[in-house]
């Protein structure tokens, strides 16, 4: 029996498609792991907002209560609000918070003898 | 028998091709598990229960006059009495049913030193949150 083989690189075809196959499987789960790490993000940075927001009303609530309320900034881990008053009855609180990166503003509207805060807007 | 087979092997060309593709492969593998060991840092974060907490949050920055216990009660910037309390497994507020988060087992609200918290178990995993702050002074 004869058996005449001529192999002209299939057996490099075969494992140019495995490769490619594994190079695609290995990027697709690459791709989802990092959108995960950034949703992750994402939501540390909303968390971390949000303490920072609270804490700053802790502190203005304070400091009205000891009647010692004066435009400052705060530094909260991860953050910092930049605050100032304007010494009307109620009394307006701009401020500008950032957290990490980025930044954005909001301003409340603070009553010195209640310490309630009536209205806030971003 | 004769058995005759034409084997050539690889050219230059197609070695470093099939490398270049091996090392692709390597620094992929390697990037997920960078990617992964960064993600066992990270505290496990469920994005409900985090967007749910910050807009009952939210919620409370014009608030006053709470209770706390299984159930937090308030009186909001309008002088309406608000409920927030656990209703089938939902963080629920009333009036309005307004749903904060799914898949609360038991929740505690307290306060401590003027911040209020809550306390929850969702999935078997407690987890406690700032939610608000109690400082108000009767007019």
């Amino acid at each position: 029996m004869k058996a005449k083989k001529i192999q002209k690189g299939s057996v490099l075809q075969i494992v140019l498609v495995v490769f490619m196959i594994l190079h695609v499987a290995v990027l697709s789960v690459a791709k989802i792991a990092l959108e995960n790490v950034r949703a992750w993000d994402r939501m540390e940075q909303l968390n971390t907002a949000r303490i920072l927001e609270l804490e700053f009303i802790y502190h203005i609530k304070q400091m009205a209560k000891n009647e010692e309320l004066s435009n400052d900034t705060i530094h909260v881990e991860g953050g910092r609000v930049t605050y100032v008053i304007e010494k009307t009855e109620p009394f307006y609180i701009y401020t500008l918070i950032e957290v990490w990166e980025e930044s954005y503003s909001m301003s409340l509207v603070l009553c010195p003898t209640t310490l309630r805060i009536t209205e806030f807007s971003y | 028998m004769a058995l005759k087979i034409n084997q050539k092997g690889f050219t230059l060309v197609e070695a470093l091709f099939s490398l270049s593709v091996c090392l692709i492969v390597v620094f992929s593998t390697a990037h997920i598990l960078l990617l992964s060991s960064t993600k066992d840092r990270l505290p496990d974060i469920d994005a409900s229960t985090e967007i749910g907490i910050k807009s009952l949050s939210q919620d409370l920055y014009t608030a006053f006059d709470f209770s706390y216990g299984n159930v937090l009660a308030y009186t909001d910037g309008n002088n309406r009495r608000n409920t927030i309390f656990l209703h089938n497994k939902r963080l629920v507020r009333e009036p309005g049913f307004i749903i904060y988060t799914r898949d609360v087992e038991e929740l505690y609200f307290y306060a401590i030193d003027h911040k209020v918290y809550v306390t929850m178990w969702k999935h078997d995993i407690e987890k406690t949150f700032l939610i608000g702050v109690d400082f108000y002074r009767e007019s």
